[in-house]
């Protein structure tokens, strides 16, 4: 039980696309802690979903694994085989998608939607328990009126009411890692809000893991005991939320960080770091944040950083932080 | 909710009438069209001037235009279709006569085109690539690409002449149904075989489609077993196009059905236009053609309320289109 629920070590993810093979992850290690809320921030492209989809094995088809291992409550997805991580989905993943818009199905009912995946987790269940189960649920995410709507489709809720049922599919399912990826981008910001102290609330019952992707590093900073800073579909940074947004070593975190709080009254949108994300069909041969980097020295053009300990707790792939 | 859904049954059934209407207006004006003469047609070279107007006048043909149109539809909106100018008889009654013959070969091959092309097709889109699904193709578009009646006559040779495993031709003696449902297999088969190709394709390809949607991905992401997925979660979106190309598609068949039943020697709706047709006998055609676009009406009205039922979305929506603004 001392071990992370997961460890991924040395993963590399790759999608063919017509212009060659896109490397959207590189040599990832990280380790997800039982209980702990971790924040997983990046840029667009990064491999923040990409990781998402591939801790329960749900890439596209043109992707493919091309090194490393995911181990899940010590077991390998090699050892364990296709059939036993798909075992894993529903009973022991459980995901919140991005797009609550096109992440129910229109013409299935919100019950169907909550009964199956109660029905999965637990088949011994009969139709009345479940049913008693999903209204409880629906109630216990803020759905008002939750036994009529029940009967409802997607299309008949809001965003953020769509949401929220797919969050309570999650816990539904009972999960030892959420994974909740980009759960308020889609949504208004006051709608943001209220899922974000959802979230909060769910976290004194809910005692699994959650692994939390986002591109707003406040609401990680504000959510999160851990964050993992991908960039170009590398780890750059990872530590203790605290330490991280106090002391960031990496000069990538340091100007993200600088970017979401520099210059008050003007649109954080227009603030960026200057140059573009490489191209991860050819991605440079040593640090990829080196050819952005106001910092880079030779040997960051040259070798590939590793993430090694910093004087201000967190663990940074850099050459030259300290 | 429920006094929506009746205002758009009501607005679509008045659509409906419309356009039947709009089918006995136009059914009229091609008889005004139509070069040759229904009286020297039906009373021969030989007859006289003066039989030949008293025939028209008898006919009615000598009135102006908008009387016999207005009488015209009265008469259709009463049920009277006008009479065989060759028997005598009400053109209703013939239509009547033959209409069971022609409905039964019709959804005998909708039923084969669904009960084979749907599973066919879920099988391909969920095994694309393999070589089941390589075969479906390549026999989808061989069996799209060659015409009805060219099937049906290589049908006819092989399993009734050379095999001798179904009879050749005509309904039967009435009464026997088993007889008259072997005596359909060849005709309805003839008709449904492209049917099946095409729903095949099409549902393979929606199939395709609905699986990679993102709500798909969210019962992968628990765990669903793959036929469930299938079947419960994908099969229900996946049908709608299909069951917009199955209204339309009873229209084609209801036109294909002339052919099997000339073919095939069976009494039926296209068979009766058809010599109708040859005879000049007006009524007999307009009586007929009508009877061919009220069932293709209303098939179609019945394909929109399914939609209703199958996608909540268009049912809400339908709701408020109908509802007054």
């Amino acid at each position: 039980m001392t071990a992370a629920l997961v460890e991924v070590r040395d993963l590399g993810v790759a999608f063919a696309t017509e212009r060659g093979d896109v490397h959207a992850l590189r040599h990832v290690s990280l380790d997800l802690a039982r209980g702990a809320i971790v924040g997983l921030v990046g840029e667009s492209g990064s491999g923040k979903s990409t990781l998402a989809l591939a801790l329960p094995m749900l890439l596209p088809a043109n992707a493919r694994v091309t090194g490393g291992e995911i181990r899940f409550d010590g077991v390998s997805f090699a050892a364990m085989g296709e059939r036993g991580f798909k075992e894993l989905r529903g009973r022991r993943i459980a995901m919140v998608f991005q797009d609550p818009m096109t992440s129910l199905n229109p013409v299935i009912s919100i019950a169907s939607h909550l009964g199956d995946v109660i029905a999965r987790r637990h088949p011994d269940l009969g139709r009345r328990e479940r049913k008693r189960r999903a209204i409880a649920m629906l109630d216990r995410v803020g759905i008002p009126d939750a036994e009529r709507r029940l009967g409802g489709f997607a299309h008949e809720f809001s965003g953020g009411m769509r949401q929220r049922i797919m969050i309570a599919m999650a816990l539904l399912a009972e999960p030892d890692l959420l994974i909740a990826d980009e759960p308020t981008t889609a949504l208004d910001v006051t709608i943001e809000r209220q899922i974000l102290v959802l979230l909060r609330d769910l976290r004194r019952e809910f005692a699994g893991t959650i692994l939390f992707i986002s591109h707003s590093l406040g609401t990680v900073a504000e959510l999160c005991d851990e964050v993992i800073v991908l960039y170009a579909g590398t780890v750059a940074e990872t530590g203790a939320s605290a330490a991280l947004f106090a002391r960031a070593g990496h000069p990538y975190m340091q100007a993200l960080i600088r970017c979401e709080t520099e210059v008050p009254g003007t649109d954080r949108r227009l603030r960026s770091i200057p140059g573009d994300v490489p191209d991860l069909i050819d991605p440079p041969g040593g640090c990829a944040f080196a050819p952005r980097c106001p910092v880079a020295v030779a040997a960051c053009r040259s070798a590939v950083p590793l993430l090694r300990p910093l004087a201000g707790g967190t663990h940074a792939a850099c050459h030259v932080a300290r | 909710m429920r006094h929506a859904a009746l205002r758009y049954f009501t607005s679509r059934l008045i659509t409906t009438a419309l356009v039947i209407l709009g089918a006995m207006i136009l059914l009229f004006a091609l008889t005004l069209l139509v070069r040759g003469d229904p009286a020297s047609v039906l009373l021969g070279p030989q007859a006289t001037p003066e039989v030949i107007a008293d025939f028209q006048r008898r006919m009615g043909l000598d009135r102006p235009v908008y009387e016999r149109l207005g009488l015209f539809l009265w008469n259709m909106v009463q049920g009277d279709l006008g009479r065989d100018v060759v028997s005598g008889r009400p053109v209703l009654d013939r239509v009547i006569e033959v209409l069971p013959y022609t409905l039964t070969l019709t959804f005998v091959s909708i039923g084969f085109a669904v009960l084979l092309g749907i599973p066919l097709g879920c099988y391909a889109a969920t095994h694309p690539g393999s070589r089941g699904d390589q075969f479906l193709a390549i026999a989808s578009v061989s069996v799209v690409a060659i015409p009805n009646f060219v099937i049906a006559i290589y049908l006819l040779l092989i399993f009734s002449i050379w095999l001798n495993w179904l009879p050749v031709l005509g309904t039967g003696p009435s009464g026997d149904w088993g007889d008259a449902a072997l005596r359909l297999i060849l005709p309805s088969l003839s008709l449904a075989l492209s049917w099946i190709g095409y729903i095949a394709r099409l549902m393979r390809s929606s199939l395709l489609e609905v699986l990679s949607e993102p709500y798909i991905r969210t019962s992968r992401a628990y765990g669903l077993s793959e036929t469930k997925i299938v079947y419960k979660y994908a099969l229900r979106n996946a049908s709608i196009p299909t069951l917009a190309i199955l209204g339309l598609g009873v229209g084609r068949l209801l036109g294909g059905a002339i052919f099997a039943e000339i073919i095939f020697a069976r009494p039926g709706i296209g068979k009766l236009i058809y010599d109708a047709i040859g005879t000049r006998n007006y009524p007999v055609v307009q009586g007929s053609v009508l009877a061919v676009v009220v069932l293709f009406v209303l098939v179609n009205l019945a394909v929109d309320m399914a939609y209703g039922w199958i996608d909540p979305r268009i049912r809400a929506q339908s709701a408020r289109a109908a509802a007054p603004a």
